[in-house]
């Protein structure tokens, strides 16, 4: 068993095929404990498939998916959703329920998973909100919220359960800077404070870096490269100083795959 | 587009076949799951209220309105064709089988495959696509029992009390207009009615036809919003797929059914 | 209080559709729950029941007075034996009465009309009406019809 060695989770030459394409090509990445781990790589690059396949969402081809001393793909379905209890993901859009407000948002883990009193759930909710900054918007719906402020009501409620492992999808896409410079204290803040491990998936260069204890570069279906944020800095694999640099032509190639421009050209099919 | 090849047209054929089976034994399963997984969620009770709310009580009017319509329609037509054979008394009956039999359970079944139907595909689509599906999942909840479970059964208890309101509400506006507008004698419209229905054999087989085509559309409709292709033009074509395969599922089926009730063989 | 007006809404709902399903028992299709308590039974032979069905009503100078609730063959006379339930109120009926099968309007339902007969003795639970008149076939008459023209030509 893969117990305590220092890494939360563990993925062993997975592949994952969607049809005959194959998004991840024996694939290996650990991620430790208690440290904020990047996950960056172009767009399209599998990442979001990755956290899928840690959260147990997807279920490799083949490989072994180990989180917690746990090897996912062989759970039912049943421990499986006892197992992500331990897991609080951050989606994209926030995936707030729009039937709910914000305190039930936020209190809608606690009601399905203990029995606390109604107290005690208030104030475990006021404190995770506190948290995020966004105590006094108990009461609104979330289309009264901004994206920011959605994806903060969202990691308050992805805190709710006191989980071990918080992932994040895309955390910064589409955020003003204030609204970016918050996520980003925010992520780090928790992490610290509550001892968690942190993933990070993201494309955004500059705030991944400056948060990240470790970073992982896929792309291509594999993994490119790994290490310090300054140590891939200095790399001198060229997949990974395009990517790190966003130079846009390079190993990754401004054009999609075509016959000759020329005798397209002159060929008039 | 380039001209396929026979061999290749063959294999998207077989393609097809095949991803229709998958379909198919895709949407059982989730059925399955979904009805007769075990779960271990509370308050499941007011779940049922509040989609029995949004499924049923808000497709009470166009049910009314319309089972309305048609009453009075089949009274004026009945009238105009029976009258021919000084039958006009028999109107009450024609209005009350046909309605019964026939109109209620599957006029009842199309129009909620339009109302709630395509409203229930839409809802669930769009939770898919904002990821809130995904999200349930990771807070340990699953979304068959939470969110698709109180959906079908709502559909499956919605569906036979609207059929039932849509014929009676037919039936009194076939009444209103035969009786108090046409002047055919009320006390004939309805011992002519009374004498020709049958409480097992016309009412009762009109329930069990809509309970069927309850089944088969909230099936449908919850499958299609849970497998739609999580972006707008996905929910889009998952609405119309909805509409589209329930109505053509209730017409079909409605056949078969009444070969087997009312065929006599 | 919003989940208070959705439990009130469905209640409401749930209730409109069973008094839909009370409304098309009771009024549309005529179930009674208290018609088989206060009725007798009387029996009527005919020759030809053509076209009579089960739950055809019975009258008496155009007013319903029951209804039949079985029709069937009596293996002695080769007869169709017709039970009829008689309302419990109309218990004055003579033993001489007589039983016809009509029809309503030229295309409609047929049903039994009783004419009142003119003994003192009337009939009881389990009686039989012996002078019935069969329904009127299409056929026989044109049948007989024709038999007579041709009679007459013959002549």
């Amino acid at each position: 068993m893969s117990g305590d060695n220092g890494y939360a989770v563990e993925l062993k030459g997975v592949t994952f095929m969607r049809g005959t394409r194959s998004i991840m090509n024996n694939v290996d990445i650990r991620i430790p404990r208690g440290k904020v781990t990047g996950i960056m790589g172009p767009s399209g690059s599998g990442k979001t498939t990755l956290l899928r396949l840690i959260a147990a969402q997807l279920k490799p081809s083949s490989g072994e998916v180990w989180v917690n001393g746990y090897n996912l793909p062989c759970l039912s379905r049943h421990e499986l959703f006892d197992m992500r209890k331990q897991m609080g993901v951050l989606f994209q859009s926030g995936a707030l329920f729009t039937d709910l407000d914000v305190f039930e948002n936020v209190a809608f883990p606690l009601r399905v998973h203990t029995k606390l009193p109604e107290e005690m759930i208030r104030d475990i909710v006021l404190m995770k909100l506190q948290a995020v900054g966004l105590r006094g918007a108990v009461e609104l719906m979330p289309d009264e919220l901004s994206g920011g402020m959605k994806r903060r009501v969202a990691l308050a409620r992805a805190i709710a359960l006191d989980p071990q492992i918080l992932m994040y999808d895309e955390p910064f896409v589409g955020q003003d800077p204030i609204a970016m410079g918050v996520l980003v204290r925010l992520i780090r803040l928790l992490n610290d404070a509550l001892g968690i491990t942190s993933i990070v998936v993201s494309h955004d260069l500059a705030e991944t870096a400056s948060i990240a204890d470790y970073i992982y570069v896929v792309g291509d279906s594999q993994v490119l490269g790994h290490g310090t944020p300054q140590s891939l800095r200095e790399s001198d694999n060229p997949r990974i100083r395009q990517f790190m640099k966003g130079t846009p032509d390079g190993p990754v190639p401004f054009h999609y795959p075509a016959a000759d421009f020329r005798d397209e050209l002159l060929g008039g099919r | 587009m380039r001209k396929k090849s026979v061999l290749e047209r063959v294999r998207l054929l077989g393609k097809a076949g095949i991803d229709t089976l998958a379909a198919l034994g895709r949407s059982t399963l989730f059925l399955l799951r979904a009805l007769f997984g075990r779960s271990e969620l509370g308050g499941g009770m007011q779940l049922l209220v509040r989609q029995l709310y949004s499924v049923g009580v808000m497709s009470l009017a166009i049910i009314v309105v319309s089972g309305m319509f048609i009453g009075m329609v089949l009274a004026l037509q009945g009238y105009n064709i029976l009258s021919k054979y000084g039958s006009d008394q028999a109107v009450g009956q024609m209005v009350a089988l046909t309605l019964l039999r026939e109109l209620g359970p599957v006029v009842t079944a199309l129009l909620f495959a339009g109302r709630a139907g395509s409203a229930l595909t839409a809802e669930i689509g769009n939770m898919k696509s904002t990821e809130q599906l995904s999200s349930l999942e990771m807070i340990g909840v699953d979304p068959l029992k939470y969110i698709i479970a109180p959906r079908l059964w709502a559909g499956f208890i919605s569906m036979p009390l609207l059929a039932m309101i849509f014929s009676v509400v037919g039936i009194w506006g076939g009444a209103m207009v035969a009786v108090d507008w046409l002047g055919v004698y009320e006390g004939s419209f309805w011992s002519n009615m009374q004498g020709s229905v049958t409480f097992t054999s016309d009412v009762l087989n009109g329930v069990i036809k809509s309970v069927v085509f309850a089944f088969v559309v909230t099936w449908i409709a919850v499958f299609q919003g849970y497998d739609c292709e999580p972006t707008s033009e996905g929910i889009g074509r998952a609405t119309t797929r909805t509409v589209v395969y329930a109505s053509l599922a209730v017409l079909g089926l409605d056949f078969i059914l009444t070969a087997l009730m009312f065929g006599d063989f | 209080m919003q989940i208070r007006t959705l439990e009130i809404g469905v209640g409401l709902f749930l209730l409109a559709g069973l008094l839909a399903l009370l409304l098309l028992a009771l009024r549309v299709s005529g179930l009674s729950p208290t018609a088989d308590t206060n009725t007798y039974t009387l029996y009527a032979h005919f020759d030809n029941i053509a076209g009579l069905t089960v739950r055809a009503k019975v009258t008496m100078a155009g007013v319903n007075i029951g209804k039949i609730t079985a029709i069937d063959l009596d293996r002695d006379t080769y007869t169709g034996r017709v039970t009829m339930a008689i309302d419990e109120s109309v218990n004055n009926l003579p033993t001489d009465s007589t039983a016809s099968i009509l029809t309503a309007g030229l295309l409609g339902e047929k049903y039994i009309g009783i004419s009142v007969g003119g003994e003192e003795e009337v009939l009881k639970e389990g009686g039989t009406i012996r002078d019935t008149q069969s329904s009127l076939v299409l056929e026989d008459l044109i049948g007989k019809f024709l038999m007579n023209s041709v009679n007459k030509e013959a002549k």
